[in-house]
């Protein structure tokens, strides 16, 4: 830097020192801006720095910016520095395109999803891409010339920054008022000069204490940039390449922008399981990286704030009182900026939070897209159960119902697999998994095949959590599986044959049976449902049919005024005088609708009650070793069901045993004790108990006496850990304290210290719904020994059954089967799309009556438009 | 082998096959049988005498036909000058046909017999698509309207209505001069009494006593025959026509014109199913003797939307007529419910229509309400006849008069012409193919009422639909088959003929599962490059319309193509969403509220656009999300559609049919496995049968797009999907 010229200006007033000080704001800002469009439209307008025009495409802003700073910009002044930033800009476009370029390769041989932004500054980011393409050296060299631009800009930012605070300087205060010609002149100058030339020769009038503070937020300004650039080119690409492609993939071939590039992504998005779980976690990853992103802008602008702090102070020794005043201006412009910088990161950081899902969001139905499963062998109960998945997802299916840590079994190899639910890792079952890879399966596509155990809750389990993996793997309609395999070309004419015979018994007998489970209550429930959907939708069509013009002449209208006054007001505001039958009839419809939806839900709400009912009410005796639990159930069973011993640790595998009890199926299982041990088959038998505590509908604890007793152990008398949680986890367990005769004459005594430490430990236990009474365990004692308590605390036991189950058995109201739940839920979720939408639009009200209609229909029956079209002219009087 | 207690008609349906083999002279195989056949032919005549006159309806081409002449000879006959047949014969020249309209009088020809409009919600959509394929009834709305409205205005862009009332003069003017220059077409009045029959019978379907043959031409009554490949026959209700009022009774189609009964014998006498089917029309009264004043006027749009996408505008614009609103009483209810005995015409069992009822069954049915609407109509500019619409009815003529004068603003009222129901013979329409062609005649199609439908609209779309396959089929060139994903033309066929009808039948936007797809302001998009394709365009509407698909498409583009972060879209004035989702301008068109001038100021190229694409971006836009699914729907739809059933499918030899199923096959013969679903009662596992016999015959070679199937490949469930995004 040319020190001599500066100080042979001449000396100058206000006004222009204020105007540099302002274009240093903008020169600088276009810097910034350059490196990421962080400058919202709205903030360069309400800056005094409008001289930059809006322009909202961030992909050339870098480019656009400087462009328009410079000819916006009227001083000759920054003529040769803006030059010069465009040949750097021009150099890093390129070079950051050739980048990009590469790193699409990088992806296209792993699409990783692993951090795109590293928190480390950008030495380190590159590292996995180097570190992956070893061999390719125009990578690195690619690499390495990016990086050197980034940081040649950053140098140049550097030095004009530099330059530019020369005026402040205090004894070169003078030359800002040079003539334009000779500053022109020295800039020129000065720039000429390489660019990695140290940028600190000028600063000779400088304390060693400001130098080292400016080059400190110099550093930290470029690194800031630098990796804010880098990062928020390479993530936009990427993330919201992989997300819109994600969201539709067909997108790709009407998108101009890069095309080329995003085919090859596409190829590769394809090759891989784009499945919704895949898609949510790029989701996720987007909104988090948007996060960091907003970070970084923040620490960009805390570095912009120093920056502005750092030019008050050359102001602040600035001699004129005058120019004091009106340098305080440009710095409170300065601070009002930095203000804007950081509202706006932080909307930015809002707007990118998770939102919940969108209400109104579409269900696609009935596609040959769709992943289909279904219970291949006899339904009811069997030896063994064979579930059968067949579509595009299948794989995924595979990975998401047996552990995440096994590995994927050889293609058409039979394996033995746990079984979980995607949802709660909870396991479901022991079976055999069978891995079809396309197109040599069955149906032609890659097929899963699931043998599991017959019985009817591990059947529906995994039903239940197939269904679970994805918004489109459905139960498969009848006949779907040979559908597709004839649909894919996999059935020659042969197996046809064989199959024909085996379709008729498949579709009668799922037909037949589905007509018997749908007898009685629940196939009235359903028929007055999807009646009382139609009147609904023969509303909303005749509105749309005849609503204007034909006058639909009906008594509706007086029914409904009352109830509908509410919705009427806001519809009369809405739609004016002229509609107002109409909104009568939607209004009508909303309420009839709402209602449905609120009855289908409770009886979806059911706890499952029929179905437990179906398989059998599963009951699981819990306890610490040699509390009696074996001596409970040989009791109850009247028979030595199990082995008896004083040794603790008796029982190790699960005992189960079905019973009647009060006209009740159960299916009681006695356990394994439950106690920490070193014994690794008695562990594995704590761990079975414990599988099957979790799966009980009802837990029977039972506690020896003894362990409260302030006898029996020098300690204070409490509960083993293991057997308070499996307690605790279920709030309805039933609490047996056994072994009563051992007590004496305190009984109640004890058992009302019991009850008070139970109720102690379950408060402990920071339960946020402390309120609910079920956390009353209830407690009965007794003694096996000599039957006391016993047959009192099973009648009481009938009671609960009856109390839980009764519902279900006399309403016959209770969902009896997986596929009504599920037809249950879509209709649900098409009710709650009308109702989302409220009058506003009755076609699109229709559309998801109709959606509906059919899923309610597919239980029973199918709806047709005749169907509605009847109620329309039984319920109207319609024609002119 | 002639079975003498067999059932009467098939006694004379082998009878009729037996003549025509007796007089066949030419074809090889039929010397083979002849002698056979004529000793047959002896002894039905000598069991049953009355075959005589059965006989004579299946009029020979070799026997008593002059020899094809030019002026004799056509490639397409047209039966009948109403909306279906005006249509038809248009339809049929235009793929390039020779075609000839018959009718009983040519003054007659684009009568519009009940109520003075054309359109409304779903039957707006129909003429919408009859004008995408370049049929007249669109255009000549515009020019003989008198009011335009568009109903459903409030409801959303897809079951929006075009409407107007129409000048009857106008439009029967209109028509007519049209059908005069049409090139292709001759129109000749005549009374068809007779189809003639080819002497070539096709062989019968296994299983199946149906008579199979091929049309050759017509008879008329004066003895001419005129001979030609394909005959369509329109005859709407004056087959076998009866007028009814009060109770009287006597044979006509309509007012002062001649029912056709010597057709229907004919059509029976083929074993066509017959039955019957009613229908009225309300008072004419004079405008000059009704008092408004106390009225409810109702106006016409301004600026009104014509129908036709040729047009910007109507004729008449600015000189729209008034309708006004009245409505019956207690008053009317009691003298109508008095004299319910005096009218034959409801007491009937045959059905009526539902939608449409006269307004004694309105008061029957509805006992509770106390008063119905009536619109009064004008009929057109320079009549003072006034069309009450909402009391059609059949009481005689003096009861028609007490009861009117009842109500607001009739107290003096004059009328010209009583009103009177009308009951007529329809065809099963579960007889035809999807181009509206009989499966028992090749060559013979039906379209309009006689179907069994109701409605101008409804006539003139099978009309199109009939007359374009018979002149493309006349020169073998394939046909052009609408399916329920096409267009409302497309339900209708498919409703007729996998369901039937009960009572006539109407077209409504619920009858449709795309209902958001199959709109007014898209149905040159859907139809009208298909029916270039199938040569039913005229060159000058393909122009037109090409430059509008070219603009449409440039939109799109524009819109799909521009695509901000929400945070983006707020900085142009748009709600913020939270989501961070990036949207296309069209996706921001599903947002409510959003217009098209919105976009201006982000996507200057817009403004350039014509008003009526940018519409047409607006709706798609305003259900882009709804769309997509309803594509995914249509293509699961369309497999099924893609699977062809052959028409001579021998159902008897398809195994685990149960008996009812099969019969109801061979009845309709489904022309895809699609139309089989759809039959009422189909159990699941007789499908997979066809299924299995369409695999074991014809394999679906293609898909909709006529690509090769490959299954399962990536590439091919990319296309697939974005076929659906198409939709």
């Amino acid at each position: 830097m040319s020190v001599p010229h500066d100080q042979s200006s001449t000396p100058a007033d206000a006004p222009p020192t204020s105007s540099a000080a302002t274009r240093l704001d903008s020169s600088a800002m276009s810097v910034l801006s350059a490196s990421g469009t962080l400058v919202s439209r709205e903030d360069r307008r309400h800056s005094r720095s409008t001289l930059l025009s809006s322009h909202a495409f961030s992909r050339h802003s870098t480019a656009h910016t400087l462009i328009t700073a410079q000819t916006e910009l009227d001083s000759e002044l920054f003529k040769p520095v803006f030059r010069e930033l465009n040949g750097y800009q021009e150099r890093f476009e390129t070079l950051s395109d050739q980048v990009l370029g590469a790193m699409s390769v990088f992806d296209e041989s792993s699409l990783g999803l692993n951090p795109i932004l590293p928190v480390s500054p950008a030495d380190e980011y590159f590292i996995p891409v180097e570190r992956r393409r070893p061999t390719t050296t125009a990578t690195g060299d690619l690499e390495e010339g990016r990086r050197f631009t980034a940081q040649s800009i950053a140098d140049l930012v550097f030095a004009v920054w530099d330059r530019l605070h020369l005026p402040s300087d205090d004894v070169s205060y003078d030359a800002v008022s040079t003539p334009a010609s000779v500053a022109m002149e020295s800039h020129t100058h000065t720039l000429a000069s390489p660019i990695m030339m140290p940028p600190l020769h000028s600063q000779v009038q400088w304390t060693p204490k400001a130098i080292k503070q400016r080059i400190k937020l110099a550093t930290q300004l470029k690194t800031a940039i630098v990796t804010f650039w880098s990062a928020q080119s390479h993530f936009q690409e990427k993330a919201q390449l992989i997300l819109d492609i994600y969201q539709d993939p067909s997108e790709i071939e009407t998108d101009d922008r890069l095309r080329a590039l995003r085919s090859r992504h596409l190829h590769n998005l394809l090759a891989c399981n784009l499945d919704p779980g895949n898609g949510e976690r790029l989701a996720i990853k987007y909104r988090e990286d948007q996060d960091k992103m907003a970070e970084i802008t923040e620490q960009l602008q805390d570095v912009w704030l120093g920056l502005v702090m750092l030019l008050e102070k050359p102001v602040q020794t600035a001699s004129s009182k005058a120019e004091v005043a009106q340098l305080g201006d440009s710095i409170g412009l300065h601070e009002s900026f930095g203000h804007k910088l950081i509202r706006l990161g932080k909307n930015k950081r809002q707007a990118f939070k998770p939102q919940g899902a969108r209400p109104t969001e579409l269900r696609y139905t009935n596609t040959h897209l769709d992943t289909i499963f279904a219970l291949s062998t006899h339904p009811g109960k069997a030896g063994i159960a064979v579930i059968r998945v067949s579509g595009p997802q299948a794989k995924t299916v595979l990975r998401k119902m047996t552990p995440a840590t096994s590995p994927m079994p050889k293609a058409r190899y039979a394996v033995t697999r746990r079984l979980i639910c995607p949802q709660t890792s909870e396991i479901l079952d022991r079976g055999m998994v069978i891995w079809f890879p396309g197109p040599k399966s069955f149906t032609g596509e890659d097929s899963v095949e699931f043998h599991c155990h017959g019985g009817r809750a591990v059947v529906d389990g995994v039903l239940r959590g197939i269904g679970n993996v994805g918004a489109q793997v459905r139960l498969a309609e009848a006949g779907e599986f040979a559908r597709r395999a004839f649909e894919n070309d996999k059935l020659d004419l042969t197996e046809v044959e064989g199959l024909a015979d085996l379709l008729n018994a498949e579709t009668e007998a799922q037909r037949r049976l589905a007509l018997r489970q749908a007898e009685g209550g629940l196939k009235n429930l359903y028929d007055s449902w999807r009646t009382q959907l139609i009147k609904s939708m023969a509303l909303i069509e005749a509105l749309i049919d005849f609503g204007e013009d034909e006058n639909i002449e009906d008594d509706v209208y007086d029914n409904g005024k009352l109830s509908v006054s509410k919705h009427f007001s806001a519809v009369r505001r809405r739609q004016g005088e002229s509609d107002i039958d109409s909104a009568f009839l939607a209004s009508t419809v909303v309420i009839k609708v709402q209602s449905l939806h609120s009855e289908i839900k409770r009886h979806m709400d059911d706890d499952r009650c029929g179905e437990i009912l179906r398989d059998g009410i599963h009951v699981t005796i819990l306890g610490p070793p040699n509390a009696g639990k074996s001596s409970f159930l040989n009791f109850v069973t009247k028979r030595q069901a199990a082995i008896v011993s004083p040794i603790p640790g008796t029982t190790r595998d699960v005992v189960e045993v079905s019973l009647d009890i009060g006209g009740y199926p159960v299916l009681i299982g006695d356990t394994a004790g439950l106690r920490s041990s070193q014994d690794e088959i008695e562990m594995e038998g704590v761990r079975r108990a414990q599988d099957r505590i979790n799966l009980a509908d009802i837990n029977i604890a039972i506690l020896p006496v003894t362990d409260f007793l302030p006898s029996s152990r020098a300690t204070t008398p409490s509960v083993d850990p293991l057997v308070l949680d499996a307690i605790k986890k279920n709030p309805k367990t039933m609490v047996l304290i056994n072994k009563m005769d051992l007590t004496g004459p305190s009984t109640e005594k004890i058992l009302e210290s019991i009850r008070s430490q139970l109720r102690q430990e379950s408060e402990a236990s920071q339960d946020t719904d402390r309120n609910e009474d079920s956390h009353e365990h209830r407690i009965w004692a007794i003694s096996c020994q000599t039957g006391e308590g016993i047959s009192q605390f099973l009648e009481d036991f009938i009671i609960i059954l009856k109390k839980r189950f009764e519902s279900s058995l006399t309403g016959s109201t209770s969902i009896t089967q997986y596929r009504h739940r599920e037809h249950l839920e879509n209709c649900l979720q098409s009710l709650e799309a009308f109702l989302d939408l409220g009058v506003d639009d009755v076609v699109l009200g229709a559309e998801e009556l109709r959606h509906a209609a059919s899923d309610l229909g597919r239980i029973t029956g199918r709806v047709d438009v005749e169907d509605v079209l009847d109620v329309v002219f039984r319920e109207f009087c319609i024609g002119k | 082998m002639f079975n003498v207690s067999r059932k009467l008609v098939l006694v004379t349906r082998s009878t009729v096959t037996l003549s025509w083999n007796a007089y066949s002279t030419t074809s090889a195989s039929r010397s083979r049988t002849l002698s056979r056949t004529v000793e047959h032919k002896r002894m039905a005549w000598i069991s049953r005498p009355h075959c005589q006159r059965q006989v004579r309806s299946v009029t020979l081409a070799a026997s008593q036909a002059l020899p094809p002449t030019p002026e004799t000879s056509y490639d397409v006959i047209v039966v009948g000058g109403g909306h279906a047949g005006s249509e038809a014969c248009a339809a049929a020249a235009r793929t390039g046909a020779r075609t000839l309209l018959l009718t009983q009088k040519l003054d007659t020809i684009g009568e519009m017999s009940c109520n003075p409009s054309f359109g409304g919600v779903g039957k707006g959509v129909l003429v919408r698509e009859i004008d995408a394929l370049d049929g007249l009834c669109g255009r000549i709305s515009d020019l003989a309207g008198v009011q335009f409205r568009i109903l459903n205005r409030s409801k959303g862009p897809a079951v929006h209505g075009p409407r107007a009332q129409i000048d009857r003069k106008l439009y029967k003017k209109h028509m007519q001069k049209a059908l005069h220059e049409y090139p292709n077409l001759t129109i000749k009045a005549g009374s068809v009494s007779d189809i003639v029959l080819g002497a070539e019978i096709l062989p019968p379907t296994p299983g199946e006593n149906i008579v199979q043959g091929e049309i050759k031409g017509i008879k008329l009554e004066s003895g001419e025959v005129i001979h030609a490949p394909k005959v369509i026959i329109t005859t709407g209700t004056f087959l076998r026509g009866e007028i009814h009022i009060g109770l009287d009774v006597y044979p006509a189609g309509r007012i002062g014109e001649e029912a056709s009964i010597g057709l229907s014998d004919s059509l029976a006498q083929a074993g066509f199913e017959l039955s019957r089917l009613k229908t009225g029309t309300p008072p004419r009264l004079d405008g000059k003797t009704i008092n408004y004043t106390d009225l409810t006027p109702q106006f016409g749009d301004m600026p009104p939307s014509p129908f036709s996408y040729l047009n910007t505008d109507v004729v008449n614009a600015h000189n729209q007529l008034v309708c006004y609103q009245t409505s019956t009483n207690s008053k009317t209810h009691e003298i109508i419910r008095n004299n319910l005995h005096k009218s034959i015409h409801i007491r009937e069992t045959v059905k009526g229509p539902r939608y449409c009822p006269s307004i004694e069954s309105k008061i029957m049915r509805f006992a509770t309400k106390e008063a119905h609407t009536i619109w009064l109509e004008p009929e057109g500019y320079d009549t003072d006849v006034v069309y009450p619409n909402g009391i059609s009815m059949t009481l005689p003529e003096k009861e028609q008069i007490e009861m009117l004068r009842t109500i607001k603003g009739l107290e003096n009222v004059t009328v010209l012409r009583c009103g009177y129901g009308v009951e007529y013979d329809y065809v099963d329409p579960r007889e035809l193919k999807r181009t509206l062609e009989t499966h028992r005649i090749q060559g013979l199609y039906l379209a309009g009422q006689i179907n069994g439908t109701t409605g101008y609209e409804e006539a003139a779309a099978q009309g199109v639909l009939a007359g374009i396959n018979a002149g493309l089929a006349a020169q073998s060139k394939p046909p052009l088959i609408l399916t329920r994903a096409d267009a409302y033309i497309g339900v209708l066929v498919d409703d007729l003929i996998t369901k039937g009808v009960e009572e006539p039948y109407r077209i409504f936007t619920s009858r449709s599962e795309y209902r958001l797809t199959l709109r007014a302001d898209n149905a040159d998009l859907r139809l009208t490059r298909k029916g270039y394709e199938a040569g039913c365009v005229t060159d000058y509407r393909w122009r037109v319309y090409q430059q509008m698909e070219e603009d449409m498409k440039r939109g799109m583009q524009l819109m799909s193509d521009f695509k901000l972060s929400p945070f983006k879209w707020s900085e142009f004035g748009f709600g913020k969403s939270d989501d961070g989702i990036k949207r296309s301008a069209i996706e921001m068109l599903g947002f409510p509220n959003v217009k098209m001038e919105d976009f201006y100021e982000a996507i200057p190229e817009l403004k350039e656009l014509d008003p009526a694409v940018q519409a047409k971006i607006a709706v798609e836009g305003a259900y882009t999300v709804y769309l997509r699914r309803q594509g995914a729907e249509v293509l699961a739809f369309m497999r099924d559609e893609s699977m062809e059933l052959p028409a001579d499918l021998d159902y008897s030899a398809i195994p685990n049919l149960s008996n009812e199923n099969r019969s109801k096959l061979v009845r309709q013969r489904p022309a895809t496995l699609g139309a089989a679903k759809r039959i009422e009662g189909m159990t699941p596992t007789s499908i997979v049968e066809l299924l299995k016999y369409v695999q074991k015959t014809r394999r679906p070679a293609t898909t909709l797009t006529g690509e090769a199937i490959r299954a399962g490949s990536r590439k091919d469930r990319l296309r697939q999907r974005m076929l659906a995004k198409e939709f």
